[in-house]
């Protein structure tokens, strides 16, 4: 018994020291890793890895780098951590803008330029501008027109964008004599503008109100009138089958002929569609030009604004 | 359930197989649309008439034919959407016109929507 607690005294005394000894290179270790952290001026090759990689400098490197790389999602999430990081950064902001209107999100878009910039009148032209185009987008155009005259443009672009925006209004006269008042501005684009107003001054539209009546007189002829020549050829053979069968129907049992009901019923339908389809064709004939020029000034606000 | 008949043809003289192109050609008219839907969205007594008219048609009729239709949304569709959408007298007037415009000539006017390979003309 005596022999056996000499033995544990002395096991009890080796752990003890060897305990002591761990402890004091584990404080050793430690105090190593502090002089690390405390010195960051010192040469040691591990120090020189040590680097704060989500810091506000590199986080804003790393949005630019997804947004040119065309991953808006992404790019938007890392543009909203470094505008909470610094929210003073106007250019971030900008970009964030810039972000969603390549994800085509204009509504977020919009909120995410009003609640930043909420003084239009106060912005730098750079500013200024995606404001306005944000109102094309957003198919606001009296709106953009508006902005557009308290903003702080150049008068050259002033003179280009106003003209853009009346082909886009569809002011197709008052365009045009803009268009001739400032021929001298030397912006290409502006130029280029004046041809879509002036193509469209000269393109030949149709009248809807023609186009009904000519199908009133013969089916079939208001669509001839449109260009739409199978539709023209569809409609007279489909008004004329039914009213020829619906004549048969009559001639054959009189009034009573429920044969002759229902195809004059038929034709009368036919008729009045063909009536109804012309006046249509019209106006769609008349919009496709309309859109036709206004689809070149909406291309050159997407790419080159 | 999608049901398909296949056909499988062979050009004479060669071994050319022209099973994907004529594949889709006998589809059956199967839609995934809700025909009762219009029933249901009816603002009055006309155009629950119009949309019983389309259901029994769809169910009863169309179903049973191939799908001919050179349009889509088809020309029943396009009907008693344009009748929910601008009214009975306008809807039913703009149906007919797209009956009567439903034709192998209609072309060069209309975008072509690649997914159903028919000439895409929605209501506006």
């Amino acid at each position: 018994m005596i022999r056996f607690s000499k033995l544990s005294v002395f096991f009890t005394g080796f752990f003890g020291l060897w305990l002591q000894a761990q402890q004091t290179s584990g404080d050793s270790l430690t105090s190593k890793h502090d002089s690390i952290i405390r010195n960051p001026s010192s040469n040691k090759p591990a120090e020189k890895k040590a680097q704060d990689i989500f810091n506000l400098q590199n986080s804003k490197k790393f949005a630019q780098y997804l947004f040119k790389t065309g991953q808006y999602s992404y790019a938007a999430e890392e543009f909203q951590r470094v505008i909470f990081l610094n929210p003073q950064d106007n250019d971030t902001k900008y970009q964030l803008v810039e972000t969603y209107i390549q994800l085509h999100n204009i509504p977020k878009a919009e909120s995410y330029f009003n609640q930043f910039f909420p003084l239009f009148d106060t912005l730098p032209v750079k500013f200024q501008k995606q404001s306005v185009r944000l109102d094309v987008y957003s198919e606001n155009y009296e709106k953009a027109i508006k902005k557009l005259t308290r903003s702080k443009l150049d008068s050259i672009d002033k003179q280009t964008w106003y003209l853009g925006l009346s082909i886009l209004e569809k002011r197709w006269k008052e365009a045009g004599e803009y268009y001739q008042a400032h021929v001298s501005n030397p912006d290409p684009v502006y130029h280029q503008f004046g041809n879509v107003v002036l193509r469209r001054l000269g393109a030949k539209t149709k009248s809807p109100f023609l186009a009904g009546t000519l199908s009133a007189v013969v089916p079939g002829l208001g669509k001839v009138y449109t260009e739409n020549y199978g539709d023209a050829l569809m409609a007279f053979l489909f008004t004329g089958i039914n009213i020829w069968q619906a004549y048969r129907g009559f001639s054959k049992d009189g009034i009573k002929s429920v044969h002759g009901w229902i195809f004059a019923s038929l034709g009368a339908a036919f008729y009045l569609g063909n009536i109804f389809g012309s006046v249509k064709a019209a106006k769609r004939h008349n919009q496709k030009i309309d859109d036709d020029a206004t689809q070149e000034v909406k291309a050159v606000f997407d790419y080159r604004f | 359930m999608n049901i398909t008949f296949k056909i499988q043809a062979q050009a004479p003289g060669n071994n050319v197989d022209y099973i994907g192109q004529v594949e889709h050609v006998f589809d059956l008219h199967l839609h995934q649309d809700n025909w009762t839907a219009p029933m249901r969205s009816a603002r009055n007594e006309a155009e629950f008439f119009f949309a019983v008219l389309y259901w029994t048609y769809k169910t009863f009729i169309s179903s049973q034919d191939i799908d001919s239709c050179v349009f889509y949304p088809s020309c029943s569709t396009y009907m008693i959407e344009s009748i929910h959408k601008h009214g009975v007298l306008y809807g039913f007037l703009d149906g007919i016109d797209r009956l009567s415009r439903c034709s192998p000539f209609a072309n060069n006017h209309y975008p072509i929507d690649f997914k159903h390979k028919k000439y895409y003309d929605p209501v506006q």
